[in-house]
């Protein structure tokens, strides 16, 4: 049973486990975002490097075997540069919003996408909980900045959020404030790729309300206008804590743009290769479970990609372990609809 | 695909197998037989196979041997190694596509008869740059002939004829005609050499024999012919032709037979031969061993891996055997215990001559003491680097000692499955290798237990890397992974596994012969023993050499390699390839060994050794190496994936003169992330090209933020003028591809810049030198 010093504490540890178990033996937190309990360790994201007395640089503590006598620094400033320089580079080539461009124009910071989604499915609320919402006197910047007008007009945003709260839905920023925090944005798009926005959209023309506000159809219609450009896992995704906690830069490296593609073809999940990190817990996910097709990284280095072996469609490939890789994904490239 | 498309496929199941682990054979069988990997053929594999969609796929686009589109009727192979590249490859590559019409996005013609590919290194580093056509070699290409030799090839295609040899009657020999025919004496025409000299040979009745050897190391005056006769000093032919083997042959031996009768005759043609101006007099290549070029080429060197390497048949076991093969061997079985082998392999200090120079001893006796029935022995022969050619070279040359030493270390250290992981590029190696291991099967010299086989690699220089490579021979694509466990307590199938490099292996059996003590004399206090290098670049003799540790660089440039070639100045060595530095000629007193070359910022890598004089632009050099690694990077660990292209935009924006302000701090930043926080050894050392020409020729580096390359190299940063030399003779204007001068007879000619593309050629045709680059 090996023993060994995690920042100057003693620890002992089964034959077999790694440095990161042995960290958590002594409530040491080592950030990880493509390890997972119960998946075996890929050594991708680097974010969980520590150091070790004797050995040259730094080492993936998930997949770092513990041995007798290890001497092991979890938290200096070389670690934590190193792990802001992982966080950076990995936000160099990740491709979406974390926030909706309306929901980062609003004044409130509504949630707006979401509210939108319970509209356009028929969800409602209780009447008699009607919410305040800010809107009625607000000049509505959220429509200024809504993407939808680079195709045709922006939604009708404010009418929509009318219509939502005096149906009872909740109309609430979400979670803290998602305008402060750390976000990237994609900025302009690039020719063609509005039509990635667009799948799965109601493609007809923005419908102004009348003076009594918008009808139930009308404002499901009108919410289906919505491209719900913000992150499923806003609040979820690790790389955004993660680059948060560690006071990242999303722009310190700038890098060739990739094309922003949105995969809906899964009935519960939805696929932005854009914001994969290449960390591969849904491969092995899928493989584990023996999904007939599965996942694979087809490529080799900075072209490396996750899809389904053939070109086969996502729906083919994650026939039983959708949602199981969605909720394992540490980003928002996999989520749940 | 029509049913016969598939029988093929199925046939291939049934003999290969259907195991995971076949994968990479399979796909490799595959392409041999459609060109490229159809994809309704890979689907056909999996439902008759154990082979998953997710693993064909994974495996069928990692590797670079595999393509995904049809490939043309021929393959032009444009060599882009570090010696070709400062020569211009990139150039010689572009004038193919522009020849052939090829658009950037694609790399066959229209017509589907070639295709053009980037290949890291054939090994002919002397003929640099280098390019195959189907199986003939074309050296010393430049843009504008790439024409030319498209034309020569579909020429020499439509007028081919198969010579065949006549052998000689065996036993009669009084003498022997030795030629080297490894794949980069082939590459130079010795082929046809041998052929025309068995010719001569049976056609005179002259008592010799024609014997093909390894390989010389002098790379760069083949093909060789040496002439060995008893009771005489043997006499030596540099770049001899076909047409030039009669006269060689008649020269020194009496023809016999009918020949005799006509005797008069041929001394009669051997003079017209000396005389005749058409033809170079066949004694202007001759060339005595002794003489000051080839002693000082040999001198300095000391022969312990490359032993027999040029004097014996590769292919002849018995010659293996007489010469002392096999010896060490019966040593260790008949003498020595297991614990005994490693230790004289200890005492020896030979290191790792993979390139990390870990004590092979102790690697031997981890293997030995970890705990399993079942132990591997992997020897790594998958060397990719761009100009390094040695373990080809080493493998064709003697396959019978790399056997040998495999063999004892799998006596010592326990294993009864070895592997020899060798690059699916060198076919001649693996040719000579797996007939080599049928004799020695067949003469039982690999004891009752001991399997050997081979695994030809599919092309990816992250396989160097031994957990890589295990996971490759595993049929998985070739990513790393951390280490500890090592592969000695851990390696292939989970099993204690020794990884060692080919040429460490061809160590051995030397070593146990003459004993550690005679090893550990050569060198220095922590390196020991010799080291292989394959020589190239600017020098005026290049090839393979084995030199002492403990060697200056500035003995191996000036008198083995014979100084710069037209008398430029010297302005460093590249060493290690992608994985090591540049050495300024300022430290050419540095000696070779492990610890000084990390001590001046270089490493020992596998042994590429690339000269580079004045007209070597530093920066394009780091961008070169990082070019290759990032390419090569298998994309797993975040700091190798995305950090080596960070730094390769930067690189290329400084080449391109669009630098900014911070981008050497930045550059100096990445690389000191990716070369501490990478997952494996190619990520890690990365950015040592950088880092090494960032610390020596930083000066450099700022002239290209000003806008400036002084080497002139970088096409952005320079362009062609026509000086008043001109003498309006129009060449410029004719042989231009991109009609960037304007035909004007007799008067001085200029030079549109807008479509100058930098290619060089009408400064190569100018005969009045008068195009400079500004």
């Amino acid at each position: 049973m090996p023993h060994l010093m995690i920042d100057n504490r003693k620890v002992e540890v089964a034959d077999g486990e790694t440095i990161l178990d042995a960290a958590k033996k002594l409530r040491i937190e080592i950030p990880t975002m493509c390890f997972l309990e119960g998946v075996r360790a890929n050594a991708s994201c680097m974010l969980c490097v520590v150091k070790v007395e004797g050995l040259a640089g730094l080492v993936p503590a998930c997949a770092t075997l513990a041995r007798d006598g290890m001497k092991v620094q979890t938290d200096t400033d070389e670690i934590r540069t190193a792990r802001t320089d992982a966080l950076e580079l990995l936000l160099s080539d990740h491709l979406g919003d974390c926030v909706a461009t309306c929901q980062s124009a609003c004044p409130a910071g509504l949630n707006i996408p979401l509210v939108l989604r319970q509209i356009a499915a028929g969800q409602t609320g209780d009447a008699d909980g009607a919410s305040e919402i800010p809107c009625d006197d607000c000049p509505a910047p959220c429509e200024r900045a809504c993407r939808r007008k680079q195709f045709d007009s922006p939604v009708s945003i404010r009418a929509l959020m009318q219509y939502a709260a005096a149906a009872g839905l909740v109309v609430q920023p979400s979670g803290p404030d998602n305008r402060r925090r750390f976000s990237v944005h994609i900025g302009r798009l690039q020719e063609g790729e509005i039509e990635q926005f667009l799948a799965g959209t109601n493609r007809g023309g923005r419908i102004e309300p009348s003076d009594d506000g918008l009808t139930e159809d009308q404002a499901r219609d009108e919410a289906r206008r919505c491209m719900h450009c913000d992150c499923r896992k806003a609040d979820a995704c690790k790389l955004r804590y993660y680059a948060e906690l560690y006071g990242a830069k999303a722009r310190r490296y700038k890098g060739e743009r990739r094309s922003f593609v949105q995969n809906r073809e899964h009935p519960d999940v939805i696929y932005e290769p854009g914001k994969c990190i290449a960390c591969g817990l849904c491969v092995r996910i899928a493989e584990d479970a023996r999904e007939e097709l599965g996942l694979t990284f087809i490529g080799r280095g900075f072209d490396v990609r996750v899809t389904v072996p053939f070109d086969r469609s996502i729906a083919e490939g994650l026939k039983t372990t959708a949602l199981q890789c969605a909720a394992a994904c540490p980003t928002g490239a996999l989520s749940q609809r | 695909m029509n049913q016969a498309d598939l029988t093929f496929v199925d046939g291939l199941i049934e003999r290969i197998g259907q195991n995971p682990d076949a994968v990479i054979p399979i796909l490799q069988a595959i392409q041999e037989h459609y060109r490229y990997l159809p994809r309704e053929v890979l689907e056909r594999v999996c439902e008759i196979s154990e082979i998953t969609p997710a693993r064909i796929e994974g495996v069928a686009t990692f590797y670079t041997q595999f393509r995904h589109r049809p490939a043309g009727e021929h393959t032009i192979r444009v060599c882009v190694g570090t010696a070709c590249h400062v020569q211009g490859a990139g150039a010689v590559h572009d004038g193919f596509c522009r020849h052939l019409d090829i658009p950037p996005d694609d790399d066959t013609d229209a017509a589907g008869v070639f295709t053009v590919e980037k290949v890291a290194c054939l090994g002919c580093c002397s003929l640099a740059p280098v390019v195959q056509i189907g199986d003939v070699t074309y050296g010393h290409l430049s843009g504008d002939t790439a024409a030319d030799a498209v034309r020569d090839f579909l020429n020499l295609q439509s007028r081919r004829v198969h010579r065949k040899a006549r052998p000689v009657e065996p036993g009669a020999e009084v003498g022997e005609i030795r030629i080297s025919l490894d794949t980069c004496c082939i590459a130079r025409g010795c082929g046809a050499v041998y052929e025309a000299l068995c010719e001569a040979v049976a056609r005179s009745g002259a008592r010799a024999s024609v014997k093909r050897v390894g390989c010389t190391g002098m790379s760069y005056i083949t093909p060789l012919v040496e002439v060995v006769l008893p009771g005489l000093p043997p006499s030596l032919y540099a770049g001899v032709k076909p047409e030039d083997a009669e006269a060689i042959v008649l020269r020194h031996f009496r023809p016999g037979g009918i020949m005799r009768k006509i005797k008069t005759s041929a001394s009669h043609i051997l003079e017209n031969i000396l005389t005749d101006d058409a033809w170079e007099p066949v004694t202007r290549y001759s060339t005595d061993v002794r003489e000051a070029i080839i002693s000082e080429f040999t001198g300095p060197q000391k022969r312990i891996a490359t032993e027999q390497a040029g004097s014996a048949d590769p292919a002849d076991l018995d010659e293996y055997i007489s010469g002392g093969g096999f010896e060490a061997l019966r040593k260790c079985t008949d003498e020595l215990s297991p614990e005994q082998v490693i230790d004289e392999i200890t005492r020896s200090g030979l290191r790792g001559r993979g390139g990390a120079g870990f004590v092979t001893g102790l690697k031997w006796l981890h293997v030995r003491q970890a705990h399993g029935e079942k132990k591997y022995i992997i020897c790594n022969g998958d060397e990719g680097d761009p100009g390094a050619f040695m373990d080809r070279l080493l493998l064709e040359s003697q396959p019978y000692r790399i056997i040998e030493g495999v063999v004892i270390a799998a006596y010592a250290v326990g294993a009864d499955e070895g592997i020899f992981y060798i690059r699916a590029e060198y076919p001649l190696a693996i040719k000579r290798m797996t007939d080599a291991i049928e004799q020695c099967r067949q003469r039982n010299l690999l004891g009752p237990k001991l399997r050997l086989r081979i695994v030809p690699g599919a092309g990816a220089f992250v396989c160097g890397e031994e957990t890589a490579l295990i996971a490759s021979i595993e049929g998985r694509r070739g990513m790393p992974r951390p280490r500890p466990p090592y592969p000695a307590q851990s390696g292939l199938n989970g099993k204690p596994t020794l990884v060692n490099n080919t040429e460490t292996f061809s160590m051995v059996p030397w070593i146990i012969r003459n004993g550690a003590g005679a090893f550990s004399d050569t060198g220095t206090d922590l390196s020991k023993g010799t080291k292989v290098f394959a020589l190239a670049g600017r020098v005026v003799r290049g090839g393979l050499v084995e030199v002492p540790m403990g060697i200056t660089i500035h003995e191996i440039v000036e008198q083995i390699g014979g100084g710069i070639i037209d008398s430029k100045a010297f302005k460093a060595v590249q060493i290690g390839g992608p994985s090591g530095g540049c050495i300024p000629a300022s430290l050419a007193d540095t000696p070779i060994d492990y610890e000084s070359l990390v001590g001046v910022g270089a490493f020992m890598g596998s042994g590429g050794l690339v000269v580079l004089d004045e007209t070597d632009c530093m920066v394009d050099i780091a961008r070169y190496f990082l070019a290759f690694t990032q390419d090569q990077s298998c994309g797993k660990c975040t700091f190798c994936r995305i950090g080596t292209r960070q730094m390769l935009d930067i690189l290329n924006r400084i080449c391109s003169g669009e630098g900014r302000g911070d981008d050497l701090e930045r550059l100096e930043h990445l690389a000191g992330a990716v070369g501490k926080s990478s997952l494996c050894g190619l990520g890690k050392s990365a950015p040592n090209p950088v880092i090494s020409t960032l610390r020596y020729f930083r000066d450099e580096y700022e002239a290209h933020l000003a806008g400036v390359c002084p080497a002139g190299v970088c096409k952005d940063l320079i362009k062609y003028v026509i000086t008043d030399d001109c003498i309006g003779c129009t060449l410029c204007a004719q042989h231009c591809p991109a009609d960037a001068i304007e035909m004007k007879p007799h008067e001085k000619h200029e030079i549109d810049v807008e479509k100058c593309i930098r290619c060089g050629t009408c400064m190569r045709v100018c005969p009045a030198d008068a195009i400079k680059v500004e």
